[in-house]
């Protein structure tokens, strides 16, 4: 090795010293530990007869995927997230930077807004079903009268089999918009003011202003939101299963409630693993797609 | 050719008021620079004239308008930023043509105008590239040619040249000087630096804490600095200030004492001179190395064609004056200095130039 640089401790830049791995042993092992042995263990399932009092029953290669397919309910739960992440995720990116645009001052009524948008992000997904099921009690919910004013008729959003889902992503946006909140706050506090003078010495309006300068500025965070809210809301759950519980008619069952049912009420731990294979790949192309596109915008 | 006037303008920012009561007429075609200190307030009197800061009271008017009622766009000025705040994603033909655009100008006539620009800064090869891709004097030539094809009735400049490196800096300060010259456009230049306002301008503004010290040509602010301030912030080194004592009278002058005993015959007539303090002002060059007060060397600075030297006089108060560049002296040397009273400033309690 040609002279590496020595500190004055003896140890070396670029030189391998076993004593090193100590710094990221503690990261290893949980990486390993807790991420990894899981994800091979899980694909690895996915191709047994696994059942949790039966036991292992041997491979049984793509049997468990040839009976998700033929399965009654899980299209269906495929069918009922993907129709979930792209009402959400399309929700979260448009309200959130409507949000952070609308609150990026610093009055202190933006402040307190900020702190108000941002706080329901803290509560557990039992308080906000709870809140909600109020919200959407037939004839007595805020909802209720809410369209009462408007002259419509109240329903029952929860046991409608049209509205069931989009009702869970109401739930879901007023949920958590304080991350995607916060993100575009952040960017948009990162454009440099200059180019906002710039702007406005070349005559640019206000809405030339938002699609010539901000937007291209926070590209990069719009794609990092859009991803993030896609991994996400791939697993909705607890939501679903407080509200709704899947239903009306399975109408609202996301893929993990499937899984959950499958794994632990049915204790068919295979075809469980197969369901979760199933989720995993979606949610990896679609992240993957979003990538593509915010890439091919830029160039 | 329009000339710039601001009238008794004042801008406060809460309490703090840091312009007060300010009136300048900068004529038609006239390369002003605003030179002062950080936080004397020229930047803010730029960025009013511009439109980014609105007055606290008084009137802009550019020509025959009114304009700090009007937004920035409609001012016909432009502006080059410190920063230069190009838009980083657009490219740099993007970047020159985004304002002709937004006022609806002809693609064409925004193509040839463009072109137009980029000629004459040398920056054609560059048009299809982004900001991020060039450097910091390439940037700088930008800025300047998105202020160009705007056609303005004003070009403002916030301290462009402080971001460049020093060989950089002096060629674009050639560079803006024969632009200028070419355009015979009303420029306003702000910076700290007076080295780029008596290079440039044809008038430079000093000012100081919100207020106007002195207007004039460069050699006037040099020569005949209206106030202390001027006298201590204009030249390469700073003026030399002593403390001195009047003496007497002779031919209607003053004569004055330094506090090591030397005495000066200043021009200065000795009729209406304050009571109170004196300081006299004498740049290096207007002193000698002949017979005159005892002095030792203490600080050699070599600048190639001239040497600064700094010596302390008896009493212990320091001076700096010239020598030529290859001048043989050593450190804690003794020398005599004359000083040449005629060239020399008195200046009053109150900081003010005392002439006749």
């Amino acid at each position: 090795m040609a002279n590496p640089i020595r500190g004055s401790g003896g140890a070396a830049i670029g030189d391998t010293h076993a004593a090193n791995l100590l710094f990221v042993l503690p990261y290893l092992v949980v990486l390993i530990v807790l991420l990894l042995v899981p994800l091979g263990l899980g694909i690895w399932l996915s191709f047994q007869d696994y059942d949790m009092l039966g036991g292992w029953s041997g491979s049984v290669g793509l049997d468990n995927f040839r009976n998700l397919l033929d399965d009654p309910i899980f299209p269906g739960t495929v069918r009922n997230t993907v129709v979930f992440v792209l009402i959400t995720t399309p929700a979260f990116v448009g309200l959130g930077l409507f949000l952070a645009l609308a609150l990026n001052d610093s009055l202190r009524r933006s402040s307190v807004l900020r702190a108000v948008f941002f706080g329901s992000s803290v509560l557990s997904v039992t308080i906000v079903t709870l809140i909600w099921r109020l919200v959407y009690l037939p004839d007595r919910g805020l909802a209720a009268d809410i369209l009462a004013l408007v002259g419509l008729h109240s329903f029952d959003p929860v046991t409608s089999e049209t509205w069931a889902l989009p009702a869970i992503a109401v739930v879901t946006v007023w949920w958590i918009i304080g991350l995607p909140m916060t993100l575009f706050l952040a960017a948009l506090q990162q454009i440099p003011a200059e180019l906002y003078e710039a702007a406005a010495l070349d005559h640019a309006s206000r809405f030339t202003t938002l699609r010539s300068i901000t937007l291209p500025s926070i590209r990069r965070t719009i794609a990092v939101v859009a991803v993030i809210e896609i991994v996400l809301q791939f697993q909705l759950f607890g939501q679903a299963l407080l509200i709704t519980g899947g239903g009306p008619n399975n109408h609202s069952r996301p893929i993990v409630q499937f899984i959950y049912e499958s794994g632990f009420r049915d204790l068919q731990l295979g075809f469980a693993a197969a369901a979760s294979q199933v989720l995993f790949a979606l949610m990896l192309l679609a992240a993957l797609g979003q990538m593509w596109l915010s890439r091919r915008g830029e160039d | 050719m329009t000339n710039l006037s601001l009238r008794q303008v004042s801008k406060r920012f809460g309490h703090v008021e840091v312009i007060r009561d300010l009136s300048l007429e900068i004529p038609a075609g006239e390369f002003a620079v605003f030179l002062g200190p950080s936080g004397c307030g020229k930047s803010t009197l730029l960025r009013m004239i511009a439109g980014l800061e609105a007055p606290s009271a008084g009137e802009i008017h550019l020509g025959h308008m009114r304009i700090d009622t009007v937004r920035p766009g409609d001012r016909g000025v432009a502006m080059v930023f410190q920063h230069y705040a190009l838009y980083p994603h657009m490219t740099v033909r993007q970047n020159m043509a985004f304002g002709l655009r937004n006022i609806g100008t002809p693609r064409e006539e925004i193509t040839r105008k463009v072109a137009e620009a980029a000629e004459m800064l040398e920056i054609a090869p560059l048009l299809d590239r982004k900001p991020g891709q060039l450097s910091g004097g390439q940037r700088q030539r930008v800025a300047i040619g998105r202020a160009i094809v705007k056609q303005p009735q004003a070009f403002l400049f916030d301290e462009p040249l402080s971001n460049l490196d020093a060989a950089l800096r002096s060629r674009t300060r050639i560079e803006l000087a024969r632009l200028h010259q070419r355009m015979q456009t009303t420029m306003v230049f702000v910076t700290h630096d007076q080295v780029e306002a008596m290079t440039m301008a044809t008038r430079i503004v000093v000012m100081n804490q919100g207020r106007i010290e002195q207007v004039g040509t460069p050699m006037e602010v040099y020569q005949q600095p209206r106030t202390r301030f001027v006298a201590g912030f204009v030249g390469t080194p700073a003026m030399n200030f002593l403390p001195v004592a009047r003496v007497e009278e002779r031919g209607g002058h003053t004569v004055v004492r330094l506090p090591d005993g030397t005495e000066i015959a200043t021009l200065v007539p000795a009729d209406r001179l304050p009571s109170g303090d004196l300081t006299l002002g004498i740049r290096a060059e207007h002193i000698v190395p002949v017979e005159g007060a005892e002095a030792r060397v203490i600080v050699i600075e070599r600048l190639g064609e001239r040497t600064l030297i700094y010596a302390d006089l008896r009493d212990g108060s320091t001076v700096v004056y010239d020598e030529p560049g290859d001048v043989r002296l050593e450190i804690g040397q003794p020398v005599r200095l004359a000083f040449d009273g005629t060239a020399a400033h008195l200046f009053g309690p109150d900081g003010m130039t005392l002439r006749g």
